[in-house]
């Protein structure tokens, strides 16, 4: 009597194992259709190394995902969510590397279950940096309370705080803080902005942290803010901006951020010194960006003359904030005596405008965000990023990696192979990151979400990814 | 046996007291306190599901906080959000009374952190708002709660009372820890002193127990009965107390819920009938909301007390009305993007809260930004008592044209089109923003939108956009039947800024000589009375039974009602 009962319990293990996975239907519908999963991966490329591409369907009650590779196949499904261990989604991605996996995707919504056209899942011989560091930060106006920088293993979930702002971690202490920047995707030289309270510029070298704090100095018109590291010396280039928000009574942009003022500096971190770029006064010169081989520094441009001269010059600028519009310029920079030289124009936008330009580890390209006015484009709904090829000065196109809405903050991988963006895709209001293929020949594929362990997160999560870099290193512990 | 007998019996009196415990914790709360309840719950979140509690655990308090927020969402119905409350102190003031044997007399002391807790709930006043510890209600009574039961657990042990004593300092320390951590207000943290301090009293009280078996039992029940009467009074003495703060969350929820008369019934509760006031400019904005969505907005805006005080502030806030109702104002008022941006702004400073996501909600559904609603929707969907709205809202998003007829979002979406663009700030002053950009609105073309431009140039007392205003209104809305604040308003301006008057026949509008009498014989009287030395405050006293419900008087003693 005790053995059919035995048998019967290894039985209903064996079956409740070989389904807590989901099993495959054997009735449904066929939808000619994309499969609804969020975040989108389908038709992605992703790099080998990359953290399970767990998805859900919203809709759905329950969901069963076929993955198919080099004749292996995997089924995954429980709830309405596809999770898949780290372990197996490795394999998963050394065999399919340089291929493809095939998702067939179920799924069940009211008792009825669905098949959904195919996609694919791209795997990129190119490996992407194992690091991402962003700032967490809600879509916010001026408030501020708890930011942080985080960092992330690509490879896998887990994700660190580097540095917080929370009030209750800092005994009262309120700070904001902007700006991470690193020299060459590596975290040993880094620089990022703490203001208010104790606030200061915090600069690690060669992995040791110090609080800079007087980088003010005469005749600059602010702290310094957009810093560029350039990729051989301890020099800094810093934009010195005199900022201000505005806010829209009617226009879901919701806020401008207009520079006044800014101007280009150059800090020497082994002689603490600060050497400033001339430039015309009209001129607003900001976003530096070093090319690879530190010969060149790019930046952003603009040049506005007031218009109403009965009102003061901020005032004119809030109301013709569209008319303000910045160019792409270059510098040559010499080495030797720590000078740049005149600027020249590389891209000219009369009627739009380019921020945060990034330049390629190979030198070639650039990409920058583009808008149809300003310099802040993450509030820009039409705000897409562009790759300028530096060699042809054509425009690639990237609109598989772009949106509807907006896209801003693009930086490039370590080799060149992948590039990092936020984008307010999802609803317009919160940024996620997103990460696109490039090839050498600048064709840039499909971007995907920077995946989740729950992919359910992004919908509870209340703040921005802000400012994603990549590294090949992880971040250092500071105090 | 017969000892055993009498020990036992001597727990009498604190079953007893905490009888009369609950029965004050449900008078002081459920009965005489419901809207701070109902607006505890509002200002905090709650979602299901295993990533919340995760997530939750790494905030100070980590479980309790978790399971005072789980608790707190019932002050939906605050009854029951009392009843579980009350139980948590009863339980727990039971728990220290077995633990500690503090029979008879002794089991009044127990009644102090009871009496610390209730208080802390009850003090709060405008602090309710401007929180950034959301679970404040529940969480620190379940620690209380918690440490009690782990002194209970130990009572058995040789030397309990040291080890009890020990758990009541770690209590206490643990308690202040929170209070730091979750940055508690300086001025609130005195009543939880009172809570984490009187039980270090448990364990020396306790060494007294076997002298006060000797004392009769009718004393114990005394003690009993003059600790309920303490903990009544003091926790009376700690109350909060002020009617257009009630008034405030009352009008709010009608008004959210599209209740318009509720509204106005409530702010009518304030009128004193005289020149005295109670009310806010937040009680007096959103009495103009609902009469606005009446259609009554020109014939009852000034028929109640027209001046106003600021609100009575708890120690410590600088009330601004931009953290109390001024994003449901921005929004009622059709100024959607900046109520969003109140919302966002005090979510960011205190914390996500249903409140403030409802709001960003409806505002995101009139921007037509469907999918940052469904955002927020999904999360109200996970908490217990919004997901029902939830629900109904996202109807609205499958069929936008109820939009147009759904309260509350009717007007407000309404005014949309006919509303541009500019950028603007408003320094944080929602009353000011309001009056100045509507009062002064040029080219409106909405009947409804015009009038409501009308009457803030009315409250912003500016001859020049009165009669902008006054114009657009009459060519929108027609010359038949101009409401009488609308008439007081003209003839009142006609005869102090005659130069500003148009050239329009007033009369046929109905701003006829009966009216300019009016306005003449009080701005005589007041002149001569004023040449009298007569002061202003007197003169408005005086005034008040002929002309307290016009705009007449509204022009002349409320120049100075200051907005915040």
């Amino acid at each position: 009597m005790r053995r059919p009962y035995y048998i019967f319990i290894m039985l209903l293990v064996l079956v409740s194992a070989s389904c807590s996975r989901g099993c495959v239907p054997d009735e449904y519908e066929s939808i000619s259709a994309s499969a609804p999963v969020f975040p989108d991966y389908t038709d992605v490329t992703v790099p080998s190394n990359i953290a399970p591409l767990n998805f859900m369907v919203r809709d759905a009650d329950k969901v069963v995902a076929v993955f198919s590779w080099s004749g292996k196949s995997a089924v995954y499904g429980k709830g309405n969510k596809v999770q898949i261990p780290i372990k197996e989604w490795r394999a998963m991605m050394a065999d399919a590397r340089g291929g493809a996996l095939t998702v067939t995707l179920y799924t069940r919504t009211d008792g009825v279950w669905s098949r959904w056209n195919d996609f694919a899942i791209n795997v990129s011989a190119d490996p992407v940096d194992r690091y991402l560091s962003y700032r967490l930060i809600e879509p916010s106006y001026v408030s501020y309370e708890e930011l942080v920088i985080n960092q992330r293993d690509l490879e896998s979930f887990e994700e660190k705080t580097f540095y917080s702002t929370d009030p209750g971690r800092r005994k009262g202490v309120d700070q904001c803080i902007n700006c991470h920047s690193y020299q060459n995707s590596s975290t040993d030289n880094m620089v990022f902005h703490i203001r208010g309270q104790q606030g200061g510029t915090m600069l690690v070298r060669n992995g040791k942290a110090e609080l800079l704090t007087g980088l003010k100095r005469d005749g600059m018109i602010s702290n310094p803010v957009y810093p560029a590291w350039h990729p051989k010396d301890q020099i800094i280039a810093f934009s010195t901006n005199r900022t201000q928000q505005i806010f829209h009574t009617h226009d879901n942009a919701k806020v401008e951020v207009l520079d006044y003022e800014s101007h280009l500096v150059l800090y020497d971190v082994e002689n603490d010194r600060m050497i400033p770029v001339q430039a015309d006064s009209l001129d607003m010169e900001t976003f530096p960006a070093w090319s690879p081989d530190g010969s060149r520094l790019y930046y952003c441009s603009a040049r506005y003359e007031q218009q109403n001269l009965n009102v003061t010059l901020e005032r004119d600028m809030m109301t013709n904030y569209r008319d303000i519009h910045y160019s792409i310029y270059v510098r040559d920079y010499d080495r030797e005596s720590r000078t740049l030289g005149p600027r020249r124009l590389v891209l000219d936008l009369p009627e739009n405008s380019a921020s945060l330009p990034r330049v390629s580890p190979d030198g070639r390209y650039l990409l920058f965000a583009y808008g149809e006015y300003g310099c802040f484009h993450i509030w820009h709904q039409d705000a897409d990023i562009h790759m300028l090829d530096l060699e042809t000065g054509l425009v690639n196109d990237m609109s598989l990696a772009n949106s509807s809405r907006a896209d801003s903050y693009p930086s490039w991988s370590g080799n060149g192979r992948w590039v990092v963006l936020a984008s307010r895709r999802d609803d317009g209001n919160y940024s996620r990151v997103y990460i696109a293929h490039c090839a050498s020949d600048g064709t840039v594929s499909k971007a995907f979400e920077l995946p989740q362990k729950d992919p359910s997160r992004y919908d509870r999560l209340l703040k921005s990814f802000n400012r994603p870099e990549l590294t090949v290193n992880e971040l250092p512990e500071i105090q | 046996m017969q000892i055993e007998r009498v020990k036992r019996d001597r727990y009498i009196p604190a079953y007893c007291l905490a009888i009369l415990m609950a029965a004050v914790a449900m008078v002081r709360l459920a009965l005489l306190n419901p809207h701070v309840l109902f607006q505890f719950q509002e200002q905090q979140l709650f979602m299901s599901g295993w990533d919340f509690f995760r997530e939750t655990m790494h905030r100070p308090g980590g479980p309790f906080t978790w399971a005072g927020l789980y608790l707190q969402q019932y002050f939906y119905y605050p009854v029951i959000g009392a009843a579980m409350l009350a139980l948590v102190w009863v339980c727990g003031f039971l728990t220290s009374v077995r633990a500690f044997r503090l029979r008879g007399v002794l089991s009044a002391v127990a009644v102090l952190p009871v009496a610390g807790l209730m208080s802390a709930l009850l003090c709060t006043g405008y602090w309710i708002y401007v929180f950034k510890v959301p679970e404040y209600a529940f969480t620190p009574s379940l620690m209380y709660l918690a440490s009690m039961l782990v002194c209970l657990g130990l009572c058995r042990l040789r030397l309990a009372v040291i080890w009890q004593s020990l758990v009541c300092i770690i209590y206490m320390l643990f308690g202040l820890w929170w209070l730091r951590i979750a940055m508690v207000p300086e001025t609130l943290r005195i009543t939880f002193y009172v809570s984490f301090f009187s039980a270090l009293l448990f364990g020396p009280v306790s060494l007294i127990d076997r002298w006060s078996l000797r004392l009769p039992f009718a004393v114990g029940v005394i003690f009993a009965l003059g600790a309920s009467l303490f903990l009544w009074f003091y926790t009376g003495a700690n109350t909060y107390r002020s009617d257009a703060y009630r008034i405030e969350m009352v009008m709010s929820r009608a008004i959210e819920e599209g209740r318009w008369q509720d509204a106005v019934d409530a702010a009518q509760t304030l009128d004193t009938g005289s020149a005295v006031t109670k009310a806010t400019r937040q009680v007096w904005l959103m009495r103009q909301v609902a009469l606005m969505n009446l259609g009554k907005m020109g014939s009852e805006l000034y028929a109640y007390t027209n001046n106003t005080v600021l609100p009575r502030a708890t120690a410590g806030v600088k009330v601004h009305m931009v953290e109390v109702g001024g994003p449901l104002l921005y929004f009622m008022n059709g100024r959607t993007h900046f109520a969003y941006r109140w919302c966002m702004e005090n979510m960011v400073e205190y914390g996500p809260s249903v409140a403030r996501l409802r709001l960003m909600t409806m505002c995101a559904i009139v921007n037509a930004e469907d999918d940052l609603a469904r955002r927020y929707l999904g999360i109200l969907s996970r908490t217990r008592f919004y997901r029902k709205w939830a629900t109904e809202q996202y109807a609205l998003l499958e069929d936008r044209q109820q939009i147009e007829k759904s309260e509350p979002y009717r007007i407000s979406n309404r005014f949309q089109s006919d509303l541009t663009n500019v950028t603007d700030g408003d320094n944080g002053l929602c009353e000011l923003f309001l009056t100045v950009s509507y009062g002064g609105r040029k080219g409106v073309k909405d009947p409804l939108l015009s009038e409501l431009c009308l009457n803030y140039a009315m409250i912003q007392m500016n001859p020049v956009h009165f009669w902008m205003q006054f114009m657009n209104y009459v060519e929108l809305n027609g010359t038949e039947n101009i409401p009488l604040y609308y008439r007081q308003a003209a003839a009142l301006y006609s005869i102090v800024d005659p130069f500003s008057t148009p050239d329009a026949d007033l009369d046929a509008l109905g701003v006829d000589e009966s009216l300019r009498s009016s306005v003449e014989k009080l701005l005589a009287d007041v002149r001569s009375k004023a040449e009298k030395g007569i002061s202003v405050e007197s003169l408005a006293r005086q005034t008040y039974p002929e002309y307290g419900h016009s705009y007449f008087w509204f022009y002349l003693f409320c120049q100075d009602n200051t907005t915040y």
